[in-house]
């Protein structure tokens, strides 16, 4: 964890402003004001591995920042004064791991949810929220909070992190299911950062979650839909490659849930009904 | 005559049959090999020499994101401790 806050470039600085004033007027007009909350900046992300096994070992390092800072610095696409854009400017498409923080300021944990009944829970993401409205998503999705996940300077934890989205937005508490982090995932349009999770509920039916959900959840509104798939190979990607859902993906889901099925199925089996089924589109 | 040329079609008969039987796989190996290098050195006449970027993002058919997988493939879980 670093101390100092992300600063963006001085032609930039007025992009938040304009979110800051933004939130105000809503305010003033007695609408809901932009949510402002503290949050992490990605800095660096390295990979090494142990000398004796080859295990991976991954370093983050973080820095602070906020959410205006953030939707400012979303503007990826947006023209500066002298005619260039963030994109243009800052980011190497023949490097996509290299970008400087200001542009990273976003790291979430997106999880994968299979029931005891083996079916994949996908939600579709609400048309309230900034972020994405409409777009169908992995099972949960939750940011890391600079205030909620982490004390003082001590760096979050990712399941921790993982832990708590499964708390707020299935109402699942711990024992009930095991996770495992199977990979990390970089949405090169945005610079999205996401550690993507694999959870499988021990005896929780897809009936019984939905049950549990009809008796209240702390982030109910993140969604508007929630499908349940059954968690094979062939029906998890027809379902994904489905007309009315192949360009509604948030950009990070398909990945999870190919990952998913590598990790429950092996990737031999998962290769080969991949290939079989789009070969027949 | 007439016998010289039933003895001459009985002889030319098993000749032929003889040469079938013993040369017919290598004859028909080798009309296979023939077809497939011709068809492909017709197709390599369009080949060029091809370079990409060693990190591409994930795609599924028709199904093209923005996602590149940084670490890991899914086989193996990343440890908690090892972050």
């Amino acid at each position: 964890m670093l101390d100092d806050e992300i600063e963006l470039p001085p032609d930039m600085r007025s992009w938040r402003d304009e979110v800051a004033a933004e939130s105000e007027q809503l305010r003033a007009e007695g609408r809901t004001p932009l949510w402002n909350g503290p949050r992490y900046a990605v800095e660096a992300f390295d990979i090494s591995r142990t000398a004796l096994d080859e295990r991976p070992e991954v370093h983050l390092r973080l820095r602070p920042t906020d959410y205006y800072t953030f939707l400012a610095a979303q503007q990826l696409d947006r023209r500066l004064p002298d005619g260039t854009t963030p994109r243009s400017r800052y980011l190497d498409p023949d490097q996509p791991l290299k970008a400087p923080a200001f542009l990273q300021c976003s790291f979430a944990v997106n999880i994968a949810v299979v029931t005891a009944d083996d079916m994949l829970v996908v939600s579709q993401r609400s048309d309230r929220v900034r972020m994405a409205p409409g777009v169908w998503n992995s099972s949960v999705n939750e940011g890391l909070s600079r205030h909620i996940d982490s004390s003082g300077r001590s760096a979050p934890d990712l399941h921790s992190v993982a832990r708590r989205g499964m708390r707020e937005e299935l109402s699942l508490e711990p024992h009930e299911y095991s996770l495992d982090l199977l990979a990390f995932v970089l949405d090169i349009g945005k610079r999205h950062w996401s550690g993507h999770f694999y959870a499988k509920l021990r005896d929780l039916k897809s009936s019984d979650l939905q049950a549990r959900m009809s008796r209240g959840v702390a982030d109910r509104w993140e969604h508007q839909r929630i499908d349940y798939v059954p968690f094979r190979p062939a029906a998890v990607v027809r379902y994904m490659l489905r007309d009315d859902r192949v360009h509604r993906w948030a950009p990070l889901a398909p990945a999870l849930f190919h990952l998913s099925l590598v990790h429950a199925y092996s990737r031999t089996l998962v290769e080969r009904v991949e290939a079989q089924i789009t070969r027949r589109l | 005559m007439a016998g010289i040329d039933v003895a001459n079609g009985v002889v030319g008969a098993v000749i032929g049959m003889l040469f079938a039987v013993l040369f017919q796989q290598p004859l028909q190996d080798a009309w296979f090999r023939l077809r497939k290098r011709s068809t492909r050195a017709l197709r390599s006449l369009g080949r060029r020499e091809e370079s990409g970027p060693a990190w591409r993002t994930f795609s599924l058919g028709p199904l093209q994101t923005s996602a590149l997988i940084v670490e890991g493939d899914g086989e193996s879980p990343i440890p908690p401790e090892t972050v």
